[in-house]
């Protein structure tokens, strides 16, 4: 018998960009933000590539101290070189392990939105939704964007089908663009 | 070598039919790991699931919360009675008791309420402001005691914007490890010690179930820690739509899935949630939820798996790491159990083989299940997808093993 068979990428694609147009959805542990949101909220929107990361004991909490190359600034003036805190990670035998806390490797590039902590230290604006990883395609060359929390495809299980939320392999140029236009237009509103 | 009919319909990623799986029964090697985060003893072996140390006979869970609240008009947390008052206390309390109870009152477990009374402790309180991260113990700054707090007015570094409430959770990597004032752990993947954080500057306000309807912008309480606890018992996120540990809750004002009554106090979880928590805490009296369907997700053509390196000395990648596979009941149309698939591991040869296994479950046996796959998007790396699966080789030594890269070379089909 002949089988009828239906790619579901597109079905992903439609609502997750229907998805992005909603502002209502909200997390446990994350407010979802909109693009323009994330890009008021941030003090800096920096592409930049991770160099090393540390672990250590600060305040009675695990911190990983994660250290850039800025590549680009996409909002403000972040120097050559920055240091990300964010809450987890291992010191020793100590295991500190906080979902929705983002990690990196060394040699990975993101676009990372970042604002001062309480602290004053430098961390990622709503943590895993202020960050966008980046890959180039392997046919095309052209440099891929998608933001951690878009990285799950997600069960409905009424509707039977997988479908992804936030940003996701949109070209990076697209996203700078985005991003600029949001500070911009942020701007004229002030 | 011959594959089953079973290995090629996953193969294919179509719909298919729990009877066309093999069915296993606890105790099984393969991988479930979907909703558990991992930790590989130190001495080597296999990843181990991360859970409390909540077993017969153990001491009951240690648990308190803080009864420090922010100094903010109005409150961060909205309640039916006055502010500042203990019955306010007692309301936000009965809330906490009311979250703790869904998981309690999930049957087939060792935390059930009914059939383990004394699995948790007693709720206690504490009036220390800063609980969840406790001063320097006997001088070594650890922020580990042992007991799992929630905490609403902690001061913490970690809150940038967006962030509402986070759950922070310490594990050992091997037992009769002592951090702080923690008792000794019993077992390499043991929790020594979650602790829960809500916003406290103001920028979120939260409503116990009473308040919420008169709260505007409030997010439900309950159902915030409700998923919070779930990381307390060893859950991670969830990629199942209007499971408690999605990472997506409600809009403010609303809350998740059916509120808690006497008769079905853990209504606000799906069946997703319940699986999880089974697998981490198995009653072994349970004679219900003992079904797992396992598999394996193989690609098309399998030259596809060529360019991967070994994993470890002469294990190669066999099958697709990193799909997600969703099991549905048949009848009810319920998604029953998700998992992370693509890895083994037998305890009397570790490490881990990438051979594109997964297992569901445990499941209610005597029914029929539709089985759906969904690879994670290209790019993704096993550090970018935390607990779930960047510690199934460990940061040691002690295991020679390298996680391949996720692979997403298969096209999502349904069959109808």
């Amino acid at each position: 018998m002949k089988t009828l068979y239906i790619d579901l990428l597109s079905v992903f694609f439609v609502i997750a960009f229907a998805l992005l147009l909603s502002p209502l959805a909200e997390s446990t542990t994350l407010e979802q933000l909109s693009l323009l949101q994330l890009t008021s909220a941030a003090a800096s929107v920096v592409l930049a590539k991770c160099t090393g990361n540390q672990a250590l004991w600060h305040g009675g909490e695990i911190w990983t101290v994660t250290s850039f190359r800025v590549l680009g600034n996409w909002k403000g003036n972040s120097p050559r070189e920055i240091h990300v805190w964010m809450i987890g990670g291992r010191v020793g035998p100590v295991s500190s392990y906080v979902p929705g806390a983002p990690r990196f490797r060394t040699g990975e590039e993101a676009v990372l939105f970042l604002e001062p902590a309480r602290s004053g230290d430098l961390s990622i604006t709503a943590w895993s939704e202020g960050t966008f990883r980046i890959r180039r395609d392997p046919r095309t060359g052209e440099m891929l964007v998608t933001q951690d929390t878009a990285i799950t495809p997600n069960f409905d299980p009424s509707a039977r089908k997988f479908y992804a939320t936030g940003i996701r392999d949109w070209p990076l140029a697209k996203l700078k663009a985005r991003v600029i236009a949001a500070e911009n237009s942020h701007g004229r509103l002030q | 070598m011959k594959r089953t009919r079973a290995e090629k319909f996953v193969r294919h990623v179509a719909v298919v039919t729990a009877c066309s799986f093999l069915f296993q029964f606890a105790g099984a090697p393969l991988a479930r790991a979907y909703v558990r985060d991992f930790t590989v003893p130190a001495a080597g072996g296999c990843p181990l699931p991360q859970h409390q140390n909540i077993a017969i006979g153990a001491p009951p869970l240690a648990r308190q919360w803080s009864t420090s609240l922010p100094n903010i008009n109005p409150s961060t947390i909205a309640t039916v009675a006055a502010q500042g008052t203990s019955a306010q206390l007692d309301e936000i309390e009965a809330t906490i008791q009311q979250a703790y109870a869904v998981w309690s009152g999930v049957s087939g477990t060792l935390v059930n309420a009914s059939s383990f009374p004394n699995a948790l402790g007693p709720l206690a309180r504490t009036a220390t402001q800063n609980a969840c991260s406790p001063d320097p113990v006997n001088g070594v700054q650890s922020g580990v005691d042992g007991v799992n707090t929630i905490c609403f007015n902690q001061t913490s570094a970690a809150f940038t914007t967006g962030v509402l409430s986070f759950t922070r959770v310490i594990v050992a990597d091997a037992p009769s490890q002592i951090f702080g004032s923690a008792p000794p752990s019993n077992f390499a993947g043991q929790i020594i010690d979650a602790d829960i954080c809500f916003r406290n500057d103001g920028h979120a306000t939260f409503a116990t179930p009473g308040a919420l309807a008169t709260a505007p912008g409030a997010y439900d309480l309950e159902s915030l820690l409700t998923h919070e606890l779930g990381h307390v018992f060893g859950l991670d996120h969830s990629g199942v739509w209007r499971a408690i540990m999605f990472p997506f809750a409600p809009s403010p004002g609303t809350f998740f899935g059916d509120r808690p009554t006497a008769s079905a106090p853990d209504a606000p979880l799906a069946d997703d949630d319940r699986a999880g928590l089974r697998s981490l805490y198995p009653d072994p009296a349970d004679t219900i939820d003992t079904g797992f369907i396992s598999g394996r997700i193989l690609p098309a053509n399998p030259f596809a798996l060529a360019d991967f390196p070994a994993t470890s000395p002469g294990q190669y990648v066999t099958g697709m790491f990193g799909a997600q596979v969703v099991a549905v009941d048949a009848a009810t149309g319920s998604v029953v159990s998700a998992t992370l698939g693509g890895w083994t591991c037998d305890a009397a040869n570790p490490p881990p083989h990438f051979d594109g296994s997964f297992t569901l479950g445990p499941l209610p046996v005597g029914h029929s299940y539709t089985i759906y796959a969904e690879p994670f998007v290209g790019l993704v790396q096993p550090a970018d997808m935390a607990g779930a699966v960047s510690d199934i080789c460990g940061t040691g030594a002690s295991l020679p093993c390298i996680l391949p890269a996720i692979n997403a070379n298969f096209a999502p089909r349904l069959r109808p």
